[in-house]
């Protein structure tokens, strides 16, 4: 039995990655894998959608920081949406608030990408 | 494919547990320190950061220890307001003075290693790491406000 899910879509403005359950090393890798998929894909603004998410480990994290690596080379961005409380401390802790967004949902998403 | 979980509540008010080095592991001692933490009436935030805590611990034991025991032990208490939890196993030990001054150093976020051992130090009031040859134990400490 997967302890997570990873699933991806794309939309007119962003490429979204839906994750659920425990983001271990393993979940970090398919990640990564769809985030290199969207960027081959002229698609930089990318979407970590959080909201199925309880738990993320070290490993799990240093994939996002790999995929934050990734999108600020392609001049994109990387939005987290609806992390929980505990995720979004952790990735304060970690100082990434100031490379990525951290948003309550999708249409926020939209309206802080058009301002910006 | 066998997996024992090994739990019992002291006497005293501890609760231990013993987990095996299989993949999921620290997932079970992140059901078990939910549960415990609740048993003590500990608020769900702070609850969650022990938890993360406590899953970094585990998987630094099973990633780095070598133990041929590859088993962790777990041991957790409430006293005088804190939350104590002792995290150990017998595998070979690490410097580990070295190791804080290499996590301390790095300020980049963006470049940092030692991911484990960092979110440990910043979710918990206290920590404390001792290791040798014959394991290593790492004393993780919540005050509970």
């Amino acid at each position: 039995m997967s302890l997570y899910t990873v699933q991806s879509e794309k939309n007119d403005t962003m490429g979204i990655i839906t994750l659920t359950g425990y983001i271990n090393e393993n979940a970090g890798k398919e990640m990564i894998t769809i985030c290199e998929d969207f960027l081959n894909n002229d698609e930089k603004m990318i979407v970590l959608d959080m909201s199925g998410v309880h738990l993320i480990n070290s490993m799990g994290i240093a994939s996002i920081i790999h995929i934050l690596n990734r999108i600020m080379e392609h001049q994109g961005k990387l939005f987290v949406v609806t992390p929980s409380e505990i995720i979004k401390k952790t990735l304060q802790l970690m100082g990434l608030e100031k490379y990525l967004k951290i948003t309550d949902n999708l249409a926020e998403v939209t309206r802080t990408a058009a301002s910006d | 494919m066998q997996f024992i979980i090994k739990m019992d509540m002291m006497t005293d008010g501890e609760f231990r547990l013993s987990v095996p080095f299989l993949n999921g592991a620290e997932v079970v001692a992140y059901g078990f320190i939910q549960e415990v933490c609740r048993l003590f009436g500990v608020s769900e935030p702070i609850r969650d950061e022990i938890s993360f805590a406590l899953v970094e611990a585990v998987l630094n034991a099973i990633r780095h220890s070598r133990s041929e025991e590859r088993r962790v032990y777990i041991a957790v208490e409430y006293k005088n307001q804190e939350v104590r939890i002792i995290v150990r196993d017998h595998g070979e030990g690490f410097n580990v003075s070295g190791t804080l001054t290499e996590v301390s150093k790095q300020v980049d976020p963006l470049q940092r290693k030692g991911w484990g051992l960092f979110l440990i130090q910043s979710l918990m009031d206290e920590t404390r790491i001792l290791s040798s040859d014959r394991g290593t134990q790492i004393t993780l400490v919540k005050k509970i406000k």
